[in-house]
């Protein structure tokens, strides 16, 4: 199929093959072309003969070099033609090794000078050269044929070489091999099509190692519009797959999290549920027969450990589920007397027990659109909490409701203990408890203003505290008033 | 009522037992969905208390088992399970091939003997 796009093939490398004694043993035909020999003239005879008299000591000197392994790159050097002429040629030299592993002859690449400084030109006289030179990201600039004929500093920088270098290479000799044939292929539908997708190749630096990368071209056309090259820009991709993987690792660690949080409270909840219901019927008067008192002490011990190990397993799941953004909430719309109620009832009873006075204040009426169940949840923990923390006999606990434009506010406020400033802030993390040494009756989980916290903010609310050291504290959050 | 529980924990199934017998009513027993299902295929039971993990064959495919004979409604299944967070998200669906309600356990033992009560005058 004719090629539709008009192409010019520049810089075609001339290539030839030296061995140790200077002889060539090979070359290729744009070599006998520029020179203007048939091939076969051209093996066999000596560097010397096709370099110019006042030039024949540089090629010893390199010759030379060559052979003590120095490196010849991109060195500016004559050639000589079979008519006489001279001709400037950017040579670049590497090493043919035999079986034994020992150089036997050169691989030698010769750019035409003048053609190689028309390109660079070409190049240079886009406005965006100092771009181009000090972008970050990595450019280089190759002609039809995937010889680089010019790259940024960032390009040669991090791939472990000098811009001599570069420079004459072809782009598969910076290509990682696992995307060579990728590389091949984008560059025959871009010569072909005069397209090419972007692609993702990975590069090979001079060291070896090989790094991950997007590869955006743009072509280069000539005066009369053929296409002679492409600028590419190639993006280092390794941060992002960096990113990447450890946002994988995250969500990882977090499914991992998940289900050994599942799975664990499972396995705590299937022996908690016999231990529970055997403390109870033992507990029950008459159900497996009568204790006397000091047995029943015991089986309400065991009872009331085992109830916190529940509380303290449902604790987790809702504090995992409040993390997770997966705590469900019913908002209905109900009665605010019939939440006080309720949460009077289940609280009055241990208010009793420490005769301790609890006082509700609601100078509020009416209906409330929210979840009932966790609004009750999260004012039984503040008053369990107030109770703990008030003394016997002089505590006093007090239930405020209120209601503005925007907010129904709940309060707590106890005469206890107090919390000190410096703790405060800790208060609404998880695990904390203000101080190990206070015995608590409804044994904290650590977790109860946590699960308070987070359950208010999945409402749409707030909760804050106000304390002093011997005077007491005092809860408050808020519900914004809403719609059902 | 003739009452079934349906769990691979021994201890479980004594303390239903029990609690069963204690309230005067009749207690069978299976440890795993496969027995259970034979149970409820064998016999007419008023009540099944099924848990819903257990190795082998799950009292999820018990459900789906007796969904496809069409003996689903044939005693009021109540799933008695500790994997609650799993349950949730399965409420619905479970209601909808239908199964009477979900017990979380562990359960307070006053929980379960009201349960059972509800059930008995739901058959009333």
């Amino acid at each position: 199929m004719e090629s539709k796009v008009k192409i010019r093939t520049t810089l075609e490398p001339m290539y030839r093959s030296v061995d140790m004694k200077g002889r060539i043993v090979d070359c290729n035909d744009k070599y006998a072309e520029v020179l203007g020999y048939i091939k076969d003239e051209i093996i066999g005879s000596a560097i010397f003969d096709h370099t110019p008299k006042d030039r024949a000591e540089e090629i010893r000197t390199i010759f030379e070099n060559w052979k003590a392994k120095k490196p010849i790159h991109n060195r500016r050097f004559w050639l000589q033609t079979k008519t006489g002429k001279t001709i400037e040629v950017m040579i670049t030299v590497s090493d043919m090794l035999g079986k034994d592993g020992r150089v036997i002859r050169s691989n030698t690449t010769l750019l035409d000078y003048k053609e190689v400084c028309r390109l660079q030109d070409k190049v240079m006289l886009s406005k965006y050269e100092s771009l181009y030179e000090e972008s970050p990201d990595m450019y280089r600039t190759v002609n039809v044929n995937g010889v680089i004929i010019d790259c940024n500093k960032s390009y040669h920088q991090r791939m472990g070489y000098t811009k001599e270098e570069v420079i004459g290479h072809n782009l598969v000799d910076h290509t990682a091999d696992k995307s060579v044939s990728d590389m091949l292929i984008n560059m025959a539908r871009w010569r072909t099509t005069g397209t090419s997708p972007p692609i993702e190749a990975w590069m090979k630096r001079k060291d070896g190692s090989e790094f991950h990368t997007r590869i955006v071209p743009t072509n280069l056309y000539d005066d009369d519009g053929a296409l002679i090259g492409r600028n590419v820009v190639i993006q280092d991709r390794s941060e992002i797959d960096e990113q990447k993987a450890i946002i994988e690792e995250r969500k990882r660690i977090a499914q991992m999290k998940d289900e050994f949080l599942t799975g664990i409270t499972h396995e705590l909840k299937t022996p908690l549920t016999p231990i529970i219901g055997f403390s109870q019927a033992l507990a029950k008067p008459g159900m497996l027969g009568d204790m006397n008192p000091k047995q029943i002490n015991a089986i309400n011990t065991v009872l009331r450990n085992a109830q916190h190990l529940k509380q303290l397993v449902s604790d987790l799941l809702d504090v995992h589920k409040l993390e997770l953004g997966k705590m469900k909430f019913t908002i209905q719309e109900f009665d605010l007397e019939e939440l006080i109620n309720g949460v009077r009832s289940s609280v009055q009873n241990s208010a009793n027990e420490k005769s301790i006075k609890l006082v509700f204040q609601v100078n509020a009426t009416g209906k409330i659109v929210g979840d009932q169940l966790r609004l009750a949840e999260v004012l039984t923990n503040l008053l369990y909490n107030a109770l703990d923390f008030t003394p016997t006999d002089t505590g006093r606990v007090v239930v405020k409701v209120d209601r503005d434009e925007k907010s129904w506010v709940f309060s707590v406020s106890d005469n206890g203990v107090g919390i000190p400033k410096n703790k405060q802030s800790h208060l609404f993390k998880k695990f904390y408890q203000v101080s190990t040494s206070v015995t608590r009756r409804y044994g904290g989980t650590g977790l109860g203003l946590s699960i308070c916290k987070g359950l208010v903010e999945g409402m749409g609310g707030s909760i804050r505290v106000k304390s002093d050291e011997g005077v007491g504290s005092t809860f408050t959050f808020n519900m914004p008033v809403r719609e059902v | 009522m003739k009452i079934l529980v349906v769990d691979d924990n021994y201890d479980i199934t004594n303390m239903l037992e029990m609690t069963i017998e204690s309230m005067d009513h009749q207690f069978d027993s299976a440890s795993g969905g496969r027995e259970g299902l034979e149970k409820i295929r064998a016999n007419k039971y008023d009540m099944v208390m099924l848990d819903l993990s257990m190795p082998g064959f799950s009292g999820l495919e018990v459900i789906d088992a007796l969904v496809k004979e069409k003996l689903v409604s044939r005693q009021k299944i109540v799933m008695f399970t500790a994997s609650y967070l799993g349950v949730e998200k399965l409420e619905n669906e479970l209601q909808a091939k239908g199964v009477h309600s979900i017990l979380p356990k562990p359960a307070d033992i006053d929980q379960i003997m009201e349960k059972i009560n509800q059930v008995e005058s739901e058959l009333l």
